[in-house]
């Protein structure tokens, strides 16, 4: 088998060298072969198979190799990438102009016909199996106007396409054929700077290099992207200038690099840390009661939480939804830290002593979360609330995530607008449209289907907010803070900036 | 009688991976059903009978059991549910990583704990070998792991003379090795040293010390062979232990071996993987625990069958 991928990617090597060659493409000479090396935490488990999940750990990796349409900019505004424009041309039918002159890592041209050949599997029976094929699930039909437009018509209006399609990468739809789903995921081939070398090299690290036919060439030929799970190795590592980027450390070391000389970035796309609430699986619990939820949300101090835990770096939460993110209603404030009044909430539920429960954690998924747990359990001690954490493994989380149910009252889940940057996606999370809902207000549907539906932006905007202010009263969730994740960049390197929640490591140069 | 020998032999294995196997698909059984992982959010009825059906996950237990079985006497199990390598090939792909890392960490801990062993056990009652082996003791207590974090704080973040990623560099198997060593040195240099010193009561001894014979002679070639058949037997323990895989000490130097993806695999549920693992640690755990009785049964004449 090890044979058959070297023979891969030999022969990808090939079709390389030949194509350049034929097409008379003179690559970017790099004078410095030095790698940059990048620490993240995870790689993704499906290795090159960028349709298996969404997000990040996937992405850190697959946007180096891959591209989608559309990303997300700076204010987190969804803007063209592989397209050149997108234009909605009525409720079912979206047009996308591509960008002229871009080819795979193999050679072959991108243009709509290629594009249509993902598109086309994403919706078929396969596609839709995966978690980006079933984001693809109000699409319909996709067609190739001509070489460089790209039609897609859905089944119903849908709002959001261009900021779905931030997360489906244009693989080489010939390699994806020939190799199967599964030698694709060992021998990726997409548009993006880099092209994939060893998914693990002796030193553990996935190794990238400079894609000859990328339309945006890398300012490093060569990536080493480090899985260091464990902070403490991170930490030793990036101190002992073997990295040069590194990702999640604690807030209260970031002044011992910037004594270094690196730099500090912050995603801008923030996910909001909560605790959510089972209502739906512990309907004689005191948490059914909207004022027991209310209570919980009044006791806990953010504000200490922010300041004197994360150093400022994760403001308080006010509701599902960071500001950055559309939908978000801005004239919500993070609930006030109020102990009287909760202890008169829990009291008018009928708990004026107060009551024990359980939540359970992932722990290790954001800096110094044991230290914000004690907090939250100290704050939430003095208004007579006992709560007990328990600490679970992703596995055990994911399991009882999707068969909707919860062992405990509480559960760690964040309210992840990424990589949509739509505050619409959570709350349907929260709601009863899930499948195995753990909150369901029947009361919110049909602002939530109108809202999904909604063309016109300002009024869909207007209906978010109108949503989030619901939401807000409704208290499904223990809301904490808002949180993205830092990086921290070395110095003598610059370019560097994350955007939809993944390093874009094709803007790094080394500079004297 | 060779031949007998080693059908019992294989017998055993037999019944060590009929154990595992059941073992583990008792565990996995528990852990919960991979296709609600492999469906992803909210997935219809219709997708997760069809991953089950693609999985054989919707056969009754029992026949569940046997098609694993069977696949097992083949070697076929299965591919990974993520990636769609098949889990054998993966297991043994991390392979040499887990066994340089065995290797070099009992290499170093033989030829610290046996002469730290013997100089103890030569005169334990002097108060030099007494400290000796209270550092020993104290040493004993002290988990891998915090050892590779104050080693890496003082050799790669202080000093940086050593890297701590990966085993590309030979500088970078230094750590590794050092932080493992001292945890398995120190029972092993007791082992030796106690087994050296009940030795140095014997008769024989006393006779060659009599005759004239050397100190070096008499640790050495004399009371050292003595105390061999237990530190033999320990040996083949702690080298057991390594090849099953050192999860924390290959994450925290970043080595990739069979610790890294146990760890992985566990996570993520992915069930054809980790009976792979466990298959071929289970394989290498008798292999050594074997090669341990046969060099004891070399060392040690009294545990070869009498007609030998």
């Amino acid at each position: 088998m090890r044979r058959d991928w070297t023979l891969a990617r030999a022969a990808l090597c090939s079709c390389v060298i030949l194509a350049l060659a034929g097409a008379g493409v003179a690559p970017r000479a790099y004078a410095d072969e030095t790698p940059l090396r990048v620490a993240v935490t995870l790689m993704p488990a499906s290795f090159g198979d960028p349709f298996r999940t969404l997000g990040v750990p996937g992405d850190w990796v697959w946007r180096q190799i891959f591209d989608p349409l559309t990303e997300s900019d700076d204010e987190g505004r969804i803007v063209p990438l592989l397209a050149e424009s997108f234009e909605n041309l009525g409720p079912n039918t979206w047009r996308f102009v591509l960008r002229e002159g871009v080819r795979y890592a193999n050679g072959r041209p991108f243009n709509a016909f290629s594009a249509k050949e993902v598109f086309d599997w994403l919706i078929s029976d396969e596609g839709q199996a995966t978690v980006v094929g079933w984001e693809m699930r109000r699409v319909s039909k996709v067609e190739a106007q001509d070489a460089r437009t790209l039609i897609f018509t859905t089944w119903e209006p849908d709002p959001v396409l261009p900021n779905r399609l931030t997360s489906a990468m244009m693989v080489e739809p010939q390699a994806w054929r020939e190799l199967g789903r599964q030698g694709f995921s060992r021998t990726p081939v997409g548009t993006g700077s880099y092209l994939l070398t060893d998914w693990q090299n002796r030193n553990g690290a996935v190794v990238l290099t400079a894609n000859p036919y990328a339309w945006r060439p890398p300012g490093v030929s060569r990536v080493e992207m480090y899985p260091l799970r464990d902070h403490a190795s991170r930490l030793q590592a990036a101190l002992s200038g073997q990295l040069d980027i590194i990702m999640s450390l604690r807030p209260e070391q970031l002044d011992i690099f910037r004594a270094r000389g690196f730099r500090v970035h912050a995603d801008i796309l923030r996910q909001i840390l909560a605790f959510a609430f089972d209502v739906t699986g512990h309907p004689d619990s005191p948490i059914a009661d909207v004022r027991v939820r209310q209570a919980f949300n009044h006791a806990i101090d953010r504000k200490a939480i922010s300041e004197d835990i994360l150093q400022g770096f994760a403001p308080p939460a006010s509701q599902g939804s960071a500001p950055n993110v559309f939908g978000h209603n801005p004239r919500l404030r993070p609930y006030p830290h109020d102990p009287d009044k909760a202890r008169e909430l829990l009291a008018e539920a009928g708990y004026p002593q107060g009551f024990s429960t359980e939540v359970q954690v992932i722990t290790g998924t954001y800096p110094n979360d044991l230290e914000i747990f004690a907090k939250l359990q100290q704050d939430l001690a003095a208004v007579g609330i006992d709560m007990a954490f328990r600490r679970v493994l992703f596995s055990d989380w994911i399991r009882q995530y999707f068969q909707g149910a919860w062992r405990t009252e509480l559960f760690t889940l964040a309210w992840n607008t990424a990589p949509h940057n739509d505050a619409l996606r959570p709350m349907e999370q929260y709601s009863c449209l899930k499948a195995r809902p753990f909150f369901c207000d029947e009361t919110l549907r049909a602002g939530l289907v109108a809202a999904g539906r909604e063309m016109d932006t300002r009024r869909r905007e207007a209906l978010l907010h109108e949503l989030a202010l619901e939401y807000r009263r409704r208290a499904p969730s223990l809301l904490l803070l808002e949180y993205g994740h830092m990086w921290v960049v070395a110095p003598g390197l610059s370019g560097f900036r994350v955007r939809t929640r993944a390093p874009e490591l094709y803007r790094v140069e080394r500079v004297e | 009688m060779i031949l007998s020998g080693l059908a019992q032999r294989l017998a055993r294995l037999a019944i060590l991976l009929l154990g595992v196997n059941a073992l583990l698909f008792v565990a996995l059984g528990l852990a919960g059903d991979p296709a609600l992982m492999l469906a992803g959010e909210d997935p219809t009825p219709e997708l997760l009978e069809r991953i089950r059906a693609e999985y054989g996950l919707d056969l009754p237990v029992w026949q569940r059991y046997l098609v694993q079985l069977g696949r097992m006497a083949q070697l076929d199990f299965g591919v990974s549910i993520y990636t769609g390598q098949p889990a054998l090939f993966m297991a043994l792909e991390q392979l040499p990583g887990t066994l340089l890392m065995a290797v070099l960490s009992m290499g170093l801990t033989l030829v610290t704990a046996i002469p730290a062993g013997v100089w103890i056990g030569h005169r334990p009652e002097a108060a030099s070998r007494r400290f000796g082996a209270a550092l020993t003791a104290v040493a004993q207590g002290i988990p891998g792991f915090v050892m590779a974090l104050v080693l890496i704080q003082l050799f790669v973040v202080r000093l940086g003379w050593l890297p701590s990623l990966g085993y590309a560099q030979p500088a970078a198997w230094i750590l590794p090795s050092i932080s493992l060593g001292f945890f398995l040195a120190p029972k092993l240099c007791r082992v030796v040293s106690a087994g050296v010193a009940e030795a140095m009561q014997e008769d024989y001894i006393r006779t060659a010390r009599a005759n004239g014979a050397s100190m070096r002679f008499i640790l050495w070639r004399e009371a050292l062979p003595a105390a061999l058949p237990a530190a033999v037997a320990l040996i083949g323990t702690q080298f057991a232990f390594l090849v099953s895989g050192v999860v924390l000490i290959e994450t925290l130097f970043l080595w990739p071996g069979i610790g890294l993806l146990l760890l992985h695999s566990a996570q993520n549920l992915d069930f054809p993987v980790l009976q792979a693992i466990c298959f071929v640690v289970a394989l290498l755990v008798f292999a050594v625990n074997n090669l341990a009785d046969a060099l004891l049964r070399l060392i040690d004449p009294r545990l070869r069958p009498a007609t030998q």
